[in-house]
């Protein structure tokens, strides 16, 4: 039986978990966005956040990136509770958000949106490594290097905005929606990065609408709805269950 | 809702009214010309500051009004001065030179949103100064025209004094009439949310530009009559100066309040009287109290005391309540004509952004009194498609037909006018009147329109059988507790309710509700769909619904459009569309 | 020989008009605020450069210097005690910078007096150009304005913090997630947009004499420029600089000065009418 407790990790991963949510309450204005939402994020996994629309994943993301401030609750990043969290503190604590619908900055060049991406980094030496990285995955962006963002196809823009938030260095990527609008051909090559991007030692935490992707990829997946973690459990044990498919269809 | 609670302070008002009436028309007995200078020189400014308080309403300032001013001066002192005309009779060039030109100005920029008709009102000031000191033939250019006779049977400053007297008591009277008319609060729904006024059906573009336009006519006829009192007209007098007083005098006391620019002009004429400063130490007095209005009082002087007035009273145990009821009203929502639903008819509907196709070839129908849920996961396109069925968007191909009209090439507020309405997640309700209004302007948008004379001066607590549709409509929504709220101030839930009310208040014959329940907890929920159970039934009109809540869209909708990259990808009624495979491919498939 | 003196006038008074003009659009294109204060600061580059240089002596190309890092100071305390407050609220933004500034102009009348001022250049007389009179310190104007232009148009392009910079003209929420400080850029672009107008105060003071309100004619014909190039662009700022200062030059010549701001005005109106992006067709 999965563990219907939100919140508990594959069990046996040991050490501390890379990033925290304890029981966190947000709204937007006086509508209730987030209703006692607590995540452990273990270090090298990836974690889908999976829902319909308006289940509230989106807020999680910004809350563990320092854009929305909770009503209640605390952010812990490796262990510390983060009193103020603003999002140029946490991108410097290695959180780096990859916004829903990609917005990457039109009228700049792809070169330049991935070096805006190491805004906070001040080692010439590292920028010039992972523009290597970054160049060497996605090659599709060394051919493009000089043209306008805005002339890109989506899924190059998402590349592109992947490369962009790979550039601070981080330890965890926030993935908002990733696959959006993408065929299915490049939806597959989004989830190769993924994958890729957790060999390099990364932890990614994706929210996805498309639940057969999230199961897919993720090794742990939470399902929200209302705002609320519904279910929560590894991938492998969630796949075989109707949870999910109830959740989305209210059936 | 008329009690007994509003009738005390309405005698006390007029009484106040009264004696401030009769100490003004007693103050020449009492007060030489150099007082007598000042008094009416108020009363011009406060004219001034009523005039252009109209645009302001709307959410749009004008630093031009001097133009007018000078305009309205030039018209007369020229007629006058040079052409002999009779100075009454020059009175209304001043009146329609600046409505002309505003008219002219008005309809290309108040189009634009921002700040550009803010920055080109700041030339109207300073093209009209550089006319009239270029344009030495007509205008005598720096020397300016002399010799202007005064109004034929005025000739002291005491006589000039009676006649701002009555026009200050009769422009005070009238923009008090309008201030409780239809179109002040049209105006104010347009000043706070313009996307949602003309979905119920308000013409931002005619209402913005009329009001400028009277304000500006205002403006020019204070402006003539200075110039026979003045005798005298030069450029030097109409620099850059009164257009910022102008717009002092209507925002520093609070543009919200009819009271405002009377507060507004004493503050900033008659002050300065007591210190007797140089002209340059007014000004400075002016500009730093504007900024200092702006920077922490943006509701100005009458609006700060207001709010401390509203504090004091809550403390007193409050306004009355006019009548508690939590729960939805089990009474029929009645209306003496019913309509019924339209057939909305979409087909081939195309539209891109930035490269981007965000509506591709869309078709479906929706029968008269049809519930049709528009389903899809984010960035399918269903906001694109009811910006397109509402007007805010122009497809680029494709058609609209509403019961054999078609309306894909019509404004927001026309299409409401033929029977299509939409609410909004954001900027659902005015924020700042309330519920009682909010859901009156509904009312209104479903009526035919008034005229012009109706809708300026006729106070809005005679539209007798307009606010019964509103009382009945508060009461069948459960809003009673809070019909005279600031809707701002209401929770969300409630906020979404009313949003729904405003909605159905304006009687459409196809009602297209964006995400009505998204937000709310699953009482609300329960309300929410409850209550458009019952309105559906009532009135038959034909419901097109964009949800994520599948419970509610399974539970109410006839049938279900799915859509996924800016196409219908499957359509049917609610059980086929859960069995499609196409659709657990949108949601589910890799 | 007119029409040459006529285009050379004319763009030095487009080098000036585009030192005023690309910080108001900076200002305007990144921060959403319609700076009246400009005129002000413009006005206060030419009497501080007059005072250092007149009154104490000191080398003009020194004193401007002073007015530049003067200027951006200013530019810094608008920006975090007043304008940091009005962020989303424009028309209210611009009400009261409007009245901002008339309340600086009408305290200068008071601290300066109404009487003008003026100071020499270092670099009088005319040179001869091919034919051409040329008067030296309109040269010097115009070779300062390129070179300033110049020099923001590669800090904008090419350094960390203007990259920042397009990157919140752009989207600003993006460039947050990247950990970009918005109060940090609002202040460096008001510093910016100050420190030009100020250098543009000081670059014309030799050339008119300095009264308090000299700033507002400046003030409005950039409103026109900013309006005509496209708000938030540098490159449209500059080109629509050249073409009014061309404009201004000519009627004044040929119709009168007083005409020039109805004449710009008109075009103003005329581009929102037809393109309202201006001649950039979109901010970058």
């Amino acid at each position: 039986m999965f563990d219907n407790v939100p919140g508990r990790g594959p069990i046996g991963s040991g050490g501390q978990p890379i990033l925290q949510l304890e029981s966190i309450v947000s709204h937007y204005g006086d509508a209730l966005a987030l209703s006692n939402i607590s995540m452990e994020i273990r270090r090298g996994a990836i974690v889908s956040i999976v829902g319909a629309n308006g289940a509230g994943k989106t807020t999680v993301l910004r809350v563990m990136s320092g854009v929305v401030r909770p009503t209640e609750g605390r952010l812990l990043v490796d262990g510390e509770h983060v009193r103020n969290p603003t999002t140029s503190d946490l991108v410097r604590r290695g959180i780096a958000h990859c916004p829903e619908g990609r917005r990457i900055f039109p009228y700049m060049s792809v070169h330049e949106n991935i070096a805006i991406g190491a805004y906070t980094v001040r080692d010439r030496r590292l920028v010039e490594e992972r523009f290597s990285f970054v160049y060497d995955t996605f090659p599709v962006l060394k051919e493009r290097a000089n043209q306008l963002g805005r002339n890109l196809s989506g899924g190059q823009q998402q590349m592109l905005a992947i490369a962009r938030a790979y550039m601070s260095g981080p330890k965890v990527l926030l993935l908002d929606e990733p696959t959006l609008g993408l065929a299915p051909r490049i939806i597959h090559e989004v989830a190769e990065l993924v994958r890729r991007m957790r060999e390099r030692g990364l932890t990614v935490v994706m929210v996805e609408q498309n639940a057969e992707i999230a199961l897919d990829i993720a090794d742990y997946v939470y399902v929200m709805a209302h705002g609320r973690i519904q279910v929560a459990g590894s991938a492998a044990e969630l796949r075989d269950s109707e949870v999910i498919r109830r959740v989305y269809l209210g059936l | 809702m008329r009690t007994e609670v509003a009738r005390a302070p309405r005698v006390r008002g007029l009484a106040i009214a009264g004696a401030v009436a009769l100490a003004l028309l007693a103050a020449p007995a009492a007060l030489g010309d150099y007082h007598l200078h000042m008094l009416l020189s108020a009363f011009i400014a406060i004219m001034l500051g009523f005039g252009h308080r109209l645009l302001l309403l709307t959410g749009q300032a004008s630093y031009g009004h001097g133009g007018f001013y000078a305009l309205g001066a030039y018209a007369v002192a020229i007629l006058t001065a040079t052409y002999s005309w009779n100075p009454w009779l020059a009175l209304v060039p001043a009146i329609l030179v600046p409505g002309a030109v505003a008219l002219a100005i008005g309809v290309p920029v108040l189009r634009a949103r921002g700040p550009y008709f803010f920055l080109i009102s700041f030339g109207i000031a300073v093209v009209v100064n550089s006319l009239l000191s270029n344009l030495k033939g007509l205008t005598g250019g720096n020397a300016g025209i002399m010799g202007i006779p005064r109004l034929p049977g005025l000739e002291t400053v005491t006589d000039y004094y009676f006649l701002l007297c009555a026009v200050v008591i009769v422009g005070g009277v009238a923009f008090w009439l309008i201030d409780r008319s239809r179109w002040t609060l049209e105006l104010r729904a347009i000043g706070g949310s313009p996307d949602l006024a003309s979905a119920i059906g308000i013409s931002r573009q005619r209402n913005m530009v009329l009001a400028f336009v009277v304000g500006a006519a205002i403006t020019g006829l204070l402006g003539g009559i200075f110039a026979t009192y003045m005798a005298f007209v030069a450029p030097t007098a109409f620099s850059f100066w009164i257009s910022v007083y102008i717009l002092t005098f209507s925002m520093i006391g609070g543009a919200a309040y009819w009271s405002g620019p009377i507060v507004g002009a004493t503050y900033v004429t008659l002050i300065p009287l007591l210190f007797n400063w140089s002209e340059h130490l007014v000004a400075l007095f002016v500009a730093i109290s504007i900024a200092v209005v702006m920077l922490l009082w943006p509701d100005g002087i009458v609006g700060q005391v207001d709010r401390l007035l509203a504090r004091t009273r809550r403390g007193h145990g409050g306004v009355p309540p006019v009548r508690l009821k939590a729960e939805t009203s089990a009474a029929k929502i009645s209306a003496p004509v019913h309509k019924g639903g339209a057939r909305l008819v979409v087909s081939g509907l195309n539209h891109s952004y930035g490269g981007i196709r965000t509506a591709n070839n869309i078709s479906f129908e929706a029968a008269p009194g049809e519930i049709v849920g528009i389903i899809g996961p984010n960035g399918a396109g269903k906001t694109t498609l009811f910006n397109l069925l509402s007007g805010y968007v122009r497809p680029q191909g494709g058609k609209i037909v509403l019961d054999g009209t078609e309306i894909q090439t019509l404004p927001p507020h026309r299409i409401e006018q033929l029977g299509l309405t939409r609410t909004f997640q954001a900027s659902m309700v005015f924020d700042r009147l309330t519920v009682f209004e909010n859901i009156l302007l509904g009312v209104w948008g479903a009526g035919e329109k008034a005229t012009i004379v109706e809708k300026l001066f006729r106070p809005r607590t005679r539209y007798e059988r307009d606010i019964a549709k509103v009382e009945e409509l508060i009461e069948s929504f459960g809003l009673s507790e809070f019909a005279h709220t600031p809707a701002g101030s209401l929770p969300y839930g409630i906020r979404k309710l009313l949003g729904l009310a405003i909605g159905i208040a304006t009687e459409p014959r196809v009602l297209c509700l964006d995400e009505p329940v998204a937000g709310l907890t699953d009482a609300e929920i329960d309300r929410m769909v409850e209550t458009l159970r019952k309105v559906h039934r009532e009135r038959q009109l034909t419901l097109l619904i964009v949800e994520h809540r599948m419970p509610v869209i399974m539970g109410l909708c006839d049938r279900v459009v799915v859509m996924n990259f800016g196409e219908v990808v499957a359509q049917g009624t609610p059980e086929q569309v859960q069995a499609d495979p196409v659709v657990h491919e949108v949601y589910f498939a890799r | 020989m007119l029409l040459v003196q006529v285009v050379l006038n004319g763009l030095t008074a487009g080098a000036m008009l585009a030192l005023m003009s690309i910080g108001l659009t900076l200002i305007f294109g990144i921060l959403g605020v319609v700076n009246f204060v400009h005129g002000v600061i413009f006005m206060l580059g030419a009497y501080i450069t007059i005072y250092f240089t007149a009154e104490l002596g000191m080398n003009y190309f020194v004193s401007i210097m002073l007015a530049c890092v003067l200027g951006a100071i200013l530019g810094v305390v608008l920006e975090a005690a007043f304008f940091r407050r009005f962020r989303g609220k424009v028309l209210e933004g611009a009400v009261f910078a409007v009245a901002l500034a008339l309340s600086l102009e009408a305290l200068a009348f008071e601290i300066f007096g109404g009487a003008p001022r003026g100071v020499q250049t270092p670099l009088p007389g005319v040179i001869n150009v091919a034919g051409l009179i040329v008067n030296k310190h309109r040269l010097l104007v115009v070779a300062a304005a390129l070179l300033l232009v110049l020099g923001l148009y590669w800090f904008v392009r090419s350094s960390r913090y203007g990259r920042a910079m397009r990157a919140v003209q752009q989207d600003a929420y993006a460039a947050r997630l990247q950990g970009i400080e918005d109060s940090r850029i609002a202040v460096l672009t008001f510093a910016i947009g100050a420190a030009l107008a100020a250098v543009a105060g000081g670059l014309v003071a030799p050339l008119q004499l300095a009264l308090p309100d000299m700033g507002t004619t400046p003030l409005l014909l950039a409103f026109v420029v900013i309006i005509v190039g496209g708000m938030g662009s540098i490159s449209g700022a500059f080109w629509a600089a050249v073409l009014i200062g061309l404009v201004q030059s000519a009627v004044t010549t040929f119709w009168s000065p007083q005409a020039v701001i109805g004449v710009t005005f008109f075009i103003a109106m005329l581009m929102l009418a037809l393109r309202p992006t201006g001649i950039a067709g979109h901010a970058h």
